[in-house]
């Protein structure tokens, strides 16, 4: 095993960890705000690459401007979920297991709408910018670099919006305590939509980036979304700080294991990491808690 | 400022306030005495919306507020300061008291507001980055009142700022609650602790099991005999 590969496997770890960073975020944000969990957040996922890439290619629109009608589009798709969706279901009973069954609805029928609209052909997207950096003997494509260095800037954005804004303020209110939130005057029917809207955007945008590194089809969204779970619960459901560390662990995880396996035993280490440390720390690294 | 015209509130099919009716006006104390489940909590959960009336009207400053959501009363100028110090355990005191100016008209002025508050309670801002979860009980209740105040209100409704605290904050806090007044906010305040809430209020009435049993301004009541016996006695008998 050369330093070249260590290097180049370490660099590529971040990369796919800072999208699973991103892409788990969303699952957490909705799970610590409202309570629920999204069986369509891979959909989300899988209709930001369906976006950015007939932006790119029918419309034939720049990566910047056609990521950005990626991520907007599915923030909408996000927002007209909640409000048609879960809305409806909010504090009626049953809201355990409702919004599960709801979710896994709107999943079937996105991946089935995909399936009928744009084919089940595999959609390849080309490469943002084409082109390699060579540093220290490492080529290292400048689609990687960008991807990573946009998890960077939406990751540090998206802390400072929750912590610093009014709304990222009334955002975690809300999270912590519902009732208070709304006699500070804080409409949480609002704050949830939104919620949903950002969590969406977030699966989008993870997307976007990776379209090119992979392909994009319809049925994409599930092993992503299993993969989320996997990032969000060993983070410690609910916690953001929790699902970027543990996008991170993880992505770096599965590429070491791919030098020392092979590809195919990726995903086996990533489900044994999360079964090794729940037995040791049940509530993931930061602990299911609000933030 | 406030008024309730006879009014019912149910939790499903039990009936927890029975025609209630009162008014609190423009620059007063007034407190709601009663024991524990006569309703006061109710009440005041039904001013701020989180609980519907089943009959009956509720006004504030001439408009009529019963059935709005509880984030429009706020904006009216109704804040609800709720019982057991309702915070957000997670944030720090500082975030705590800016988010409580989370309405617009407040959200303006939430730097003067908050130096305000800091000079009502000083400790607040020597425990200004400390999480809300790890304050004491007693600066819980500060914080509590804190950020209610945030959102300038011209009505403040207190839960029971009393409970579970040790007698010389309580003095503190009901003091305090006398600064707010004089600043200009209407207060209504719940009580338990019957003497010292008819110390600092105006007028006072007296719920039970869901109906408004007794009324009159604060010194007659302190010297009523029914009072004297079911809520000042008890509460020497627990001193």
């Amino acid at each position: 095993m050369s330093l070249k590969l260590v290097l180049d496997q370490i660099l590529n770890g971040f990369v796919l960890g800072s999208m699973y960073a991103l892409f788990a975020s969303g699952l957490t944000l909705i799970w610590g705000t409202m309570k629920m969990l999204n069986f369509a957040h891979g959909e989300y996922y899988m209709l930001g690459g369906y976006v950015v890439y007939f932006a790119l290619t029918l419309f034939g629109f720049p990566p910047l401007l056609s990521i950005l009608i990626g991520v907007a589009g599915v923030f909408l798709v996000g927002l007209a979920t909640e409000r048609l969706i879960i809305h409806p279901l909010l504090d009626k009973p049953g809201w355990e297991v409702s919004p599960i069954v709801a979710t896994l609805g709107v999943s079937i029928f996105l991946q089935n709408f995909a399936l009928k609209a744009w084919g089940e052909r595999y959609k390849n997207v080309p490469y943002f910018i084409e082109g390699t950096l060579d540093v220290f003997g490492l080529r290292i494509a400048y689609q990687r670099l960008l991807v990573l260095i946009i998890a960077i800037i939406v990751i540090y954005a998206f802390w400072l919006f929750i912590k610093k804004t009014r709304f990222g303020m009334a955002l975690r209110a809300t999270a912590q305590d519902r009732e208070a939130a709304m006699l500070i005057g804080i409409n949480f029917h609002r704050v949830y939509m939104i919620t949903f809207g950002i969590s969406s955007a977030l699966a989008a945008l993870s997307a976007a980036m990776l379209a090119p590194i992979f392909l994009i089809n319809p049925w994409m969204g599930l092993p992503s979304l299993l993969k989320a779970f996997v990032v969000a619960v060993l983070g410690g459901l609910g916690s953001v700080e929790g699902a970027i560390l543990a996008g991170i662990v993880l992505g770096l995880a599965e590429s070491f294991a791919v030098i020392i396996f092979s590809s195919e035993w990726k995903d086996i280490f990533s489900f044994a990491i999360l079964i090794l440390v729940l037995t040791t720390r049940p509530s993931g690294f930061f602990g299911t808690k609000e933030w | 400022m406030l008024e309730l015209k006879e009014v019912d509130v149910f939790y499903g099919d039990a009936q927890a306030l029975w025609e209630i009716s009162f008014q609190v006006e423009k620059g007063e104390i007034v407190t709601l005495l009663g024991s524990n489940g006569a309703g006061k909590t109710t009440t005041l959960r039904t001013i701020s919306g989180i609980l519907l009336s089943r009959k009956g009207t509720i006004h504030f400053n001439g408009t009529r507020i019963d059935h709005l959501p509880p984030y429009e009363i706020v904006l009216k100028g109704v804040a609800h300061v709720p019982e057991g110090r309702r915070l957000f355990p997670n944030m720090t005191v500082f975030e705590t008291l800016i988010i409580g100016a989370y309405i617009p008209q407040a959200w303006e002025r939430r730097v003067e507001t908050l130096q305000w508050v800091f000079s009502l309670f000083p400790i607040l801002e020597e425990r200004k980055h400390q999480l809300a979860g790890t304050l004491s009980g007693g600066e819980q209740q500060m914080l509590t009142i804190g950020r209610g105040l945030m959102a300038q209100p011209k009505f403040l409704m207190l839960d029971e700022p009393s409970l579970g605290l040790a007698p010389i904050i309580v003095e503190k806090i009901f003091t305090t609650i006398q600064d707010i007044n004089r600043h200009g906010v209407t207060v209504l305040l719940i009580e338990q602790n019957a003497n010292i809430a008819l110390q600092i209020a105006h007028r006072g009435y007296v719920l039970e099991t869901g109906r408004i049993s007794l009324t009159g301004v604060a010194s007659e009541l302190l010297k009523n005999d029914h009072v004297k016996k079911a809520y000042l006695g008890l509460y020497e008998g627990v001193e």
